[in-house]
């Protein structure tokens, strides 16, 4: 990033070409939409690009660029169309077959076609219950679980204390426990 | 359910709750060693918090396991072009921008100036008028202390000289008579030559005086020359 601050187009993609696949897929997890999902990833390194002259190297640079990928995932929140399309088109498209450019959960090719649809439906669940998660909730889990981001690293994404990012992470695991309790199995009831 | 999970929550000593409440933190490894240890002696004994754990990180394997989109090479080749554009666009945009700052504070700084210029050639000279008050004053000076004879041989000789004087105490005068409305006794000179307020209602419209006599001298005919005026004056 330094050094295409300093004027390197060319480090500029290597960047892109470094981070352009997780920002999607932190994105796409986040919307739950693939092609808003590579929307909002193009549209965050059009914002590094401008923001590339006050980018000052004090943390790490993912830090900063998913500080930058948050937030355009929270706006997008806001976008009042995101909320009614979002859902409906991605389930018809998985209805009628249509090849999506994903498959749900992990497969490592040892799974039956009757699991496989089992995993479908746990994605689909899993998917539904984190969008229904608030705004900074989902984003610290998201960092923490799917980014592999240290709790130190999701509160410096965030702007938020460390203490914050355990109470996010811990409610964000908690709700998903409890509304996937038919998956995980509940030992209480 | 949810009642269910109030009573189930309630029913739980107040040891556990707390340990639940560590038990992300802790499958994430971000307990402090003390706090660690303590998680772990409480699952050692309690099979309750030991099944929630497990279901918790079972939760988590599944948040982490969600497989992203299968980006195709054509989609990010795509975005980087755009981004590319961007740059560019961005590069245009910022050379201008440079550019702006200096140029408007080159500007704004040729706008004082012609303000300040404009200014000091509206205004009147403070200088200038001092000299010109000197010069007046020592005049008047002169012919009090020669009595014109002294200065300039005949009576006659003097008379432009003495009026010229008399033309510029007056206009002092009239400045000092406009800009001060509150003049509670006479200004020096005129008290030392008090003939002066003989021509004080003339001298205050010297300019106009000027003026028309200059139309006057204009008009064909007129045969007013500056001869005539001195006379006039005189007279």
């Amino acid at each position: 990033m330094v050094r295409f601050k300093n004027g390197e187009v060319e480090a500029f993609e290597e960047l892109f070409k470094r981070h352009f696949g997780k920002v999607v897929n932190f994105a796409y997890q986040f919307t739950g939409s693939q092609p808003r999902a590579q929307e909002i990833a193009q549209e965050v390194f059009m914002q590094v690009v401008k923001a590339a002259p006050r980018y000052k190297p004090q943390a790490k640079f993912t830090t900063w660029l998913y500080r930058i990928a948050t937030n355009a995932c929270l706006n997008e929140l806001r976008r009042p169309e995101h909320r009614t399309s979002r859902r409906g088109l991605e389930r018809e498209s998985a209805e009628e077959g249509e090849e999506v450019g994903e498959t749900d959960l992990e497969d490592h090719g040892t799974h039956q076609p009757d699991d496989r649809l089992a995993g479908r439906e746990l994605a689909d669940k899993i998917r539904e219950e984190l969008s229904r998660l608030p705004g900074n909730q989902r984003a610290a889990l998201l960092l923490s679980r799917v980014e592999g981001m240290s709790y130190e690293e999701v509160a410096g994404t965030l702007g938020v204390s460390e203490g914050a990012v355990k109470s996010l992470v811990f409610r964000a695991t908690a709700r998903l426990r409890r509304e996937l309790a038919e998956f995980v199995g509940d030992e209480r009831d | 359910m949810s009642e269910t999970r109030g009573s189930a929550k309630a029913a739980l000593p107040f040891r556990c709750r707390a340990i639940q409440r560590e038990l992300v933190a802790y499958l994430d490894g971000e307990l402090s060693r003390r706090k660690a240890r303590r998680v772990a002696r409480h699952l050692d004994s309690c099979t309750g918090c030991l099944a929630e754990r497990d279901a918790l990180d079972r939760v988590r394997g599944m948040v982490g396991e969600l497989a992203g989109p299968s980006l195709e090479e054509s989609a990010e080749r795509l975005a980087l072009a755009r981004v590319r554009q961007a740059i560019g666009e961005g590069s245009s945009r910022g050379a201008l921008s440079a550019w702006r700052l200096p140029a408007l504070a080159a500007s704004l700084g040729a706008a004082m100036i012609v303000i300040w210029q404009i200014q000091t050639r509206v205004a009147p000279k403070p200088v200038e008028v001092a000299s010109e008050r000197s010069s007046s004053e020592g005049v008047v000076a002169q012919t009090a202390v020669g009595g014109g004879k002294a200065e300039g041989g005949t009576g006659r000789g003097l008379e432009p000289e003495k009026g010229r004087s008399k033309r510029a105490m007056g206009v002092k005068i009239a400045k000092r008579g406009r800009s001060d409305s509150t003049l509670s006794s006479p200004p020096g000179p005129l008290y030392e030559n008090p003939e002066l307020f003989l021509d004080l209602p003339l001298v205050l419209d010297l300019e106009k005086l000027e003026e028309f006599e200059a139309v006057m001298q204009a008009l064909p005919g007129s045969g007013r020359g500056p001869k005539a005026r001195g006379t006039d004056e005189r007279g």
